[in-house]
């Protein structure tokens, strides 16, 4: 097993930038999710790490040893890929035996642990189907049985699951957390999939344009996002534009004629952004007011709702403008269209940033 | 009035598309393409087995040769078995390595590396085996490199290896260059986390996946080399292959003993056609076993650089510089010999001022060859279309896959076998309808260009995504009126580059043309003719002009299909 | 008047491929119908059986009563959308939407009169000379759109019609695409592997599996009343647990799971029979073990895991017959439960669905 480490790792092609600086450190044994959207340099750190591409400058470090120079074929890294690459013309087993026997492996072990991974894995049965006789879910399980036989000690997988339906998405990101925890593996995945990222890993690492942006527990990450554009990759949030007063030790964001109360340390006067995630925005029938524990209750008016699936998507007026808010299903609110309700939020909901003239063009961007 | 005309244009169309209809459109085109094609060949087989008598006397039991005949035969097929051999053994070795370096370098001059090993399939196989006959084995060539006063090798085997070297080299690169550039490189990837070295992934993932198309161009190499007459009737010498001993025996008019040769030669082609299609996918290369270190020895960058500087330097040295050797020999005997200075030796004088003013015999042969490479073309168009389409679209795989197997047959025989079909069923043994001549020319040019035509086409085809197809049809329009509006404009470079294809095809030919030319001459003839006269710097005048014709047709052929490719 | 009907329609490829099997249901006129399901379910064949281009092995097809099974896509008139456009790239967007009625050979003014609605009703018509090369994907859609209202045809057939837009895009397109059926008054049909989308955009969505119609109903229908257990499965998220009805009342039946008697909603299923309850994972409430709470219809066990998924928090409890259910609860729910802290699982009978027990076990049912 193994502990990797990525010191200042910098990967251009030719004058575009792939990855730029990137320090990661990942604990034996730990879960790690590289998040970011297409382009944000999630594929090249997983090849840089795989070995398939070399660093422009940087070290990577396998238990303190620099294996940047070692060739992807001798640094024993399990590469699950986006699109499954199993080699067609052979079937499931001999895919999942390929790594033993071009290393040369004592195959009748290998078979065993095989055999071990296709019952684990629930393909049990599917050995001698080719590639084309197995549908996406079952390919993926199959490379991921090859990527662990061939005896490696660290798993990379770039973006696994992407290709597959949301309901095989959704039982494979339980067994893939489950079986690198049995198998106490180190793993790396990077995905586009906020909800998947909180659900596999221990720690996340959100990817911006070639760079980390933030690093953390799926629980530091949420409750502080860095940035306007964390925040928004995190989840869908509704902005709200004002300027801080601090009074009393507390702290309020000011708009026009209401005041919300929030945590910032920004001073009084400054121009700032404060951003609900749809999910903590709370609704609540306007009877159930006495009985509320909120820092922020306002009366609004539902204009749309729609249910789609686990959530009821909800829009509402509330602080004068339009607001996004997500219910679980089950709870007890009228979330008939047209209305009236209570629309609740406590100060650390909002994610208050400053208004600074490049945030704003970042947000343009 | 424009109305009147849409509206009965497009009733017209419909009425073409009923099913009976087309059916009767498939079948017209089924039947061309066994009179055209399939006919001549199973009228020789017809023949053979009605006139054994015949042959059988001649060929077996002559009264004066007894059986010397069949064992001349034997003997002309033996060596062209070998030499088929080394040639597709050289075509492999370095052809390989040459493809992939094509699919998989990027380097200056890419381009044009690409378009040199393409040439010789477009140069005319005589200009060719001028050029090499020049090279090798004359003084004019790599002898002047040692100063020797003979050539490197003298007519016969060694420099018939040569010229088919030359000539076959682009099958066996072409077949797998594609399919090697379209390989998923992430299977490479994948094998590589996995532990393998470069080698062996490309033993154990890519070269299963290119066995087809590589035993396919092997396939082609071989008969090519097995089946080629202009450029061996220059380098052979009294060293004769099967297909020079049809022209020659078709000369001697010894009808019979040419047909049961012609048969032959085509039964063994078909043979070979049909096992390569039949085992191509199922003959695996099972080798599981792996030896790590030894072939991690043979990835390292410092074996495969040695590797590619051998292909490229074997490629220069026996395909691209022999083969356009002929244009500097036509630059040293321009205005007379290098050697003696005489004038009357030169190009200058031998073409344009002797007293058989031998230019207006090419510039006949030119015209006549221009003109039936035309005709051909337009024919071949208007008749590999509906061909191409039908097994584009046949749904049922066996048959379509029988099908497909019929159109490489003109690919696969020899063309003097073919043309000595076509001369038997047309001709006096046959329907007696023509005789050698102009049109006698054609019709066997069609014949043997028909696969040059339908092949790309149905790429072109395969290319065109249904849901376009289907897109028309939901609007009600009907299948013939969709491949005016939708399929056409899509198939324009497709078209194109079929008809460059057909049209060099054609111009190049020898052998067929030769038997069934009559008094007509072709540019490629012709240069034999030269040839066989001595009279070098015309045929090398002829050759270049010949050289430069097929590279302006290369050149447009590749600006067709890449404009295809970025379309 | 129906508009579409199906009975009993089979579809085999080749000689045992069965993609659709049985299939019979009836979309009304003017009705948004999406089909859903996962990949091999036979949703993108049973959209192709419509259109004409493959024909059933067996079984009706009614248009508006006509029955046109045997009529290839050609005399159908229905219009279809593809997921990769298929607009021709050698005409412009104004040729590509006159290409309907002009293979029909319809009259220049006729054309030009429908065309020009076409091109208006996707909001088009500012790109009509243009040439589909030089567009973004929306427009190329638009201008599929736009060919087919120009057509006429009076049913819409999409295939996966938004799957190669980007996600914000494609929420747009929902709205504009319910909103162009709704106006020009079409029935339409579309295949999505989206369930957000299908429950979105649609008046009804039909579940399918293994070439099967699983469920033909309202986005609420399938998401708070669903009539079997795939349905509860596929769409969003549920807990299978099994049990045996124990009584049976008129508001609720009593079954038993494990050692625990719990009330459940009646589903018709009589006492003593084996029954799989469904719960959805967002209508578990959960409490600790030692919390007095009135409702007392629980299930006991111990968490095994509490996620925090900002979103939402998950957690995952091992209930007594170690079968292991997952409770969705608000990202703030006061309370953090901790590993192998004894918990109850608070069900309301209202909202659990009580099916027959299949007969190869729920696994089989839920097999895709």
């Amino acid at each position: 097993m193994v502990k990797l480490e990525l010191d200042n790792i910098t990967k251009y092609y030719g004058k575009r930038r792939g990855v730029e600086n990137i320090n990661l450190s990942i604990e034996d044994g730990e879960y790690l999710a590289v998040l970011g959207p297409t382009g944000s340099g999630k594929t090249t750190t997983m090849y840089l790490v795989a070995g398939l591409l070399s660093p422009s400058e940087g070290k990577i470090l396998f238990n303190g040893e620099d294996v940047t120079k070692v060739p992807s074929e001798d640094r024993n890294v399990g590469f699950v890929f986006e699109e499954y690459n199993l080699f067609p013309r052979i079937n499931a087993e001999s895919n999942v035996l390929f790594g033993p026997i071009v290393k040369g492996l004592d195959l009748s072990d290998s078979r065993q642990v095989a055999r071990e991974m296709f019952s684990l894995l629930n393909i049990a049965g599917k050995e001698m189907n080719f590639p084309d006789e197995i549908s996406g879910g079952q390919k993926q399980r199959v490379a991921l049985a090859r990527a662990i036989v061939s005896n490696a000690n660290l798993l990379v997988m770039d973006d696994p699951l992407r290709a597959l339906d949301a309901k095989i998405r959704e039982i494979l990101q339980v067994e893939l957390r489950n079986l690198v925890k049995d198998l106490s593996l180190t793993c790396i995945h990077a995905t586009h999939d906020t909800q998947e990222a909180m659900r596999v890993a221990d720690k996340i690492a959100v990817f911006k344009d070639g760079a980390i942006v933030q690093f953390g527990t799926p629980e530091e990450v949420y409750n502080n996002p860095v940035s306007i554009y964390v925040a928004n990759f995190l989840g869908e949030t509704t902005e709200l534009e004002g300027t801080i007063l601090q009074e009393k030790g507390q702290s309020f964001l000011i708009l026009e004629d209401i005041k919300i109360e929030i945590v910032t340390d920004l001073k009084s006067g400054t121009k700032a952004v404060a951003l609900i995630p749809a999910e903590l925005a709370d609704i609540h029938s306007l009877s159930e007011r006495e009985r509320l524990n909120y820092d922020n209750i306002i009366e609004a008016e539902i204009i749309s709702t729609k249910c789609v699936g686990e959530f009821f998507d909800v829009d509402l007026i509330a602080f004068n403008q339009e607001i996004k808010a997500k219910e679980l299903i089950g709870n007890d609110v009228p979330l008939t269209e047209g209305n009236k309700v209570l629309f609740a939020t406590d100060k650390g909901d909002f994610r208050v940033f400053p208004i600074e003239e490049d945030e704003k063009n970042e947000k343009e961007i | 009035m424009e109305v009147k005309f849409r509206k009965s244009l497009l009733a017209t169309e419909k009425w073409l598309s009923k099913d009976t209809v087309l059916t009767a459109g498939k079948a017209v085109t089924i039947g061309i393409f066994i009179l055209i094609v399939l006919g001549p060949i199973l009228y020789l087989l017809f023949q053979i087995i009605i006139s054994w008598g015949d042959i059988n006397e001649t060929v077996f039991n002559d009264p004066i040769l007894g059986n010397e005949a069949f064992l001349s035969m034997l003997r002309s097929i033996g060596l062209s078995f070998e030499i088929a051999a080394v040639v597709t053994v050289f075509d492999i070795a370095v052809g390989v390595p040459m493809a992939w370096i094509l699919a998989r370098y990027e380097f200056k001059g890419k381009n044009i590396l690409d378009t040199f090993v393409d040439l010789p399939m477009a140069v005319p196989t005589s200009a060719l085996g001028f050029s090499i006959y020049l090279f090798w084995g004359t003084n004019n060539g790599i002898s002047r490199l040692y100063n020797s006063e003979v050539g490197f090798a003298s007519q016969g085997t060694l420099l018939i290896i040569f010229a088919h070297v030359a000539f076959t080299f682009p099958y066996v690169t072409r077949s797998i260059k594609g399919i090697i550039a379209d390989l998923d490189l992430n299977l490479e990837k994948a094998g590589k986390t996995l532990g393998a070295s470069p080698f062996t992934i490309a033993r154990m993932i890519s070269l299963p996946m290119v066995k087809e198309g590589l035993l396919a161009g092997t396939v082609l190499a071989f008969t090519r080399s097995l089946g080629e007459t202009g450029a061996t009737l220059i380098v052979s010498g009294v060293y004769q292959t099967a297909p020079v001993v049809i022209v020659s025996w078709m000369k001697g008019l010894k009808i019979p003993t040419t047909a049961f040769l012609a048969f032959i030669l085509i039964i063994i082609s078909l043979l070979l056609l049909t096992l390569v299609r039949i085992f191509a996918r199922k003959v695996g290369l099972p080798w599981n076993k792996v030896f790590p270190r030894f072939e991690r020895k043979l990835s390292s960058k410092k074996v495969t650089r040695t590797r590619n500087t051998f292909s490229i330097a074997l490629f220069f040295l026996f395909v691209f510089t022999p083969a356009l050797f002929v244009i500097i020999f036509l630059f040293q005997w321009w205005g007379g010999s290098p050697f003696s200075g005489e004038f009357e030796a030169g190009m200058i004088y031998q073409v344009f001022q002797a007293p058989d003013k031998k230019i207006n015999d090419i510039v006949t042969a030119l015209v006549t060859s221009l003109e039936i490479a035309l005709i051909v073309t337009l024919v071949n168009l208007l008749i590999a279309t509906p061909m191409a389409l039908m097994i584009s679209k046949m749904k049922n795989k066996k048959l379509k896959g029988f099908l497909d197997g019929l159109i490489d047959i003109p690919l696969v025989i020899p063309s003097s076998a073919l043309g000595f079909s076509i001369f038997f069923l047309w001709g006096s043994n046959g329907l007696h309808i023509l005789s050698p001549g102009f049109a006698m020319i054609v019709i066997a040019h069609i014949s043997f260009t028909y696969s040059y035509c339908v092949r790309p086409l149905i790429g072109s085809f395969d290319s065109i995504s249904t849901m376009y197809d289907e897109a028309a049809a939901a609007f009600g329009a009907s299948k013939i009126t969709a491949f005016r509006t939708v399929t056409l404009p899509f198939l324009k470079s497709g078209l194109i580059a079929a008809a460059i294809m057909t049209f060099t095809r054609s111009m190049s030919e020898t052998g067929a043309t030769i038997i069934c030319m009559g008094i007509e001459r072709t540019i490629p003839v012709l240069l034999v003719d030269f040839f066989e006269a001595s009279t070098f710097p015309a045929a090398a005048f002829a050759s270049t002009l010949l050289i430069i014709i097929s590279f302006v047709m290369l050149i447009l052929l590749r600006v067709v299909t890449r404009r295809k490719k970025d379309a | 008047m129906p508009e579409i009907r199906l009975q009993s329609v089979t579809k085999i490829f080749g000689r045992k491929v069965e993609a659709v099997k049985d299939l019979s249901f009836i979309i009304e006129d003017g009705e948004y119908v999406s089909l859903i399901g996962p990949s091999g379910c036979g949703k993108t064949t049973t959209l192709r059986l419509l259109a004409g281009t493959i024909l059933p092995t067996q079984g009706n097809i009614y248009f508006d009563d006509k029955s046109v099974e045997n009529l290839s896509i050609r005399d159908r008139n229905i219009g279809f959308v593809f997921q990769h456009f298929a607009i021709f790239p050698h005409l412009t967007v104004w040729e590509n939407a006159a290409y309907g009625p002009k293979v029909r050979g319809r009259k220049k003014s006729e054309i030009d009169s429908l065309v020009e609605h076409a091109l208006k009703a996707v909001q088009i018509d500012d790109k009509a000379d243009l040439y589909p090369p030089s567009l973004s994907a929306p427009d190329w859609q638009k201008t599929a759109l736009a060919r087919v209202v120009a057509s006429e045809a009076k049913i819409l057939l999409l295939d996966e019609p938004l799957g190669a837009l980007d996600q914000k895009i494609r929420e747009e397109f929902q709205i504009f695409l319910r909103d162009l059926v709704k106006k020009e008054g079409l029935t339409a049909i579309h295949v999505t592997h989206d369930q957000a989308e299908a429950l979105t955009i649609s008046d009804k969505v039909a579940v399918m599996n293994k070439g099967k119609l699983v469920q033909l109903g309202s986005a609420s229908d399938l998401i708070f009343t669903p009539n079997n257990i795939f349905t509860s499965f596929f769409v969003g998220e549920s807990d299978f647990l099994e049990s045996v009805v124990m009584n049976d009342r008129k508001d609720f039946a009593e079954v038993r799971v494990g050692q625990s008697t719990i009330k459940v909603k009646n589903m018709g299923i009589a006492r003593g029979k084996r029954a799989v309850v469904a719960v959805r994972r967002e209508f578990f409430k959960v409490h600790k073990y030692k919390d007095k709470i009135k409702k007392e219809n629980f299930l006991p066990g111990v968490v095994v895991r509490d996620q925090f998924l900002g979103l939402l928090r998950r957690v995952r409890v091992k209930l007594e017959n170690q079968q292991i259910v997952e409770v969705k609860i608000h990202a703030k729910h006061p309370i953090r439960f901790k590993v192998n802290e004894k918990v109850r699982l608070v069900i309301d009978p209202s909202t659990t669905r009580c099916f027959e027990y299949p007969e190869k076990g729920v696994a089989s049912a839920l097999e895709m």
